[in-house]
């Protein structure tokens, strides 16, 4: 009895530490768990890039995403559509939508992270190596 | 409110459809937690870089037909449900 009194406690105790989330291990939500990258983006992203490199940038990465994730995405994000019309649309019920929505948004934002993330030195008026001093004595 | 609680509701956070008090301990726990306030920044700005893109431009009869087609299926969908889950 004490023993299994013990192991219980053991258990319990492993337990514990999953209360805190790390960083480098996956979300768990409610049908999947989702990769997170937490590093933060430039002021404004879209402009780093010209127009058709942007575009190329969002196309690619919204092909990368399983089919009825993306169409859930386009329909609600891009076309404006609401949770129930898009359920309507894609014979879907409401919480389905509601999940893919959340899974695609994560993943866009995760894959456009690469393209976007704030650079380290961005802040420090360094460009591509050399100090940005704007002095036109060269 | 953990942060996996915070990224359940962030869909709701950011349509604007969550009642008021889960609204406050989300704020309260994006007031405390860098990680998710990036999250959810960062969500947002992707949802409107593809709103702002014009990658699926449709001409405005397609669209316009489309839509109406959507609203039929949708009264349909309202009698019966989903077909499957």
């Amino acid at each position: 009895m004490r023993i299994a009194v013990n192991e219980a406690l053991m258990k319990l105790r492993r337990k514990k530490p999953e209360r805190t989330v790390s960083l480098d291990e996956d979300i768990k939500t409610e049908d999947d768990s989702l990769p997170r990258e937490i590093a933060d983006w430039s002021p404004n992203p879209e402009q780093q890039y010209n127009q058709a490199e942007l575009r190329e940038i969002l196309s690619k990465t919204i092909q990368g995403l399983p089919p009825g994730f993306r169409t859930v995405f386009v329909l609600r994000d891009v076309e404006g559509l609401s949770t129930e019309e898009t359920a309507a649309a894609l014979d879907l019920s409401v919480p389905a939508v509601k999940s893919r929505l959340l899974r695609a948004r994560l993943q866009l934002r995760e894959r456009l992270g690469r393209y976007f993330q704030r650079r380290g030195n961005e802040d420090s008026g360094i460009v591509d190596g050399k100090r940005a001093s704007g002095d036109g004595n060269q | 409110m953990k942060c996996s609680e915070f990224l359940n509701e962030l869909t709701n956070y950011l349509d604007g459809v969550i009642d008021e008090s889960t609204k406050i301990e989300l704020e309260n726990h994006l007031s405390w937690c860098h990680n998710c306030y990036v999250v959810c920044d960062t969500t947002k700005k992707t949802i409107e870089i593809y709103r702002d893109s014009q990658l699926y431009e449709l001409p405005d009869d397609l669209r316009t037909r489309l839509r109406s087609a959507i609203m039929k299926k949708c009264q349909q969908h309202k009698k019966h449900g989903p077909k499957s889950v």
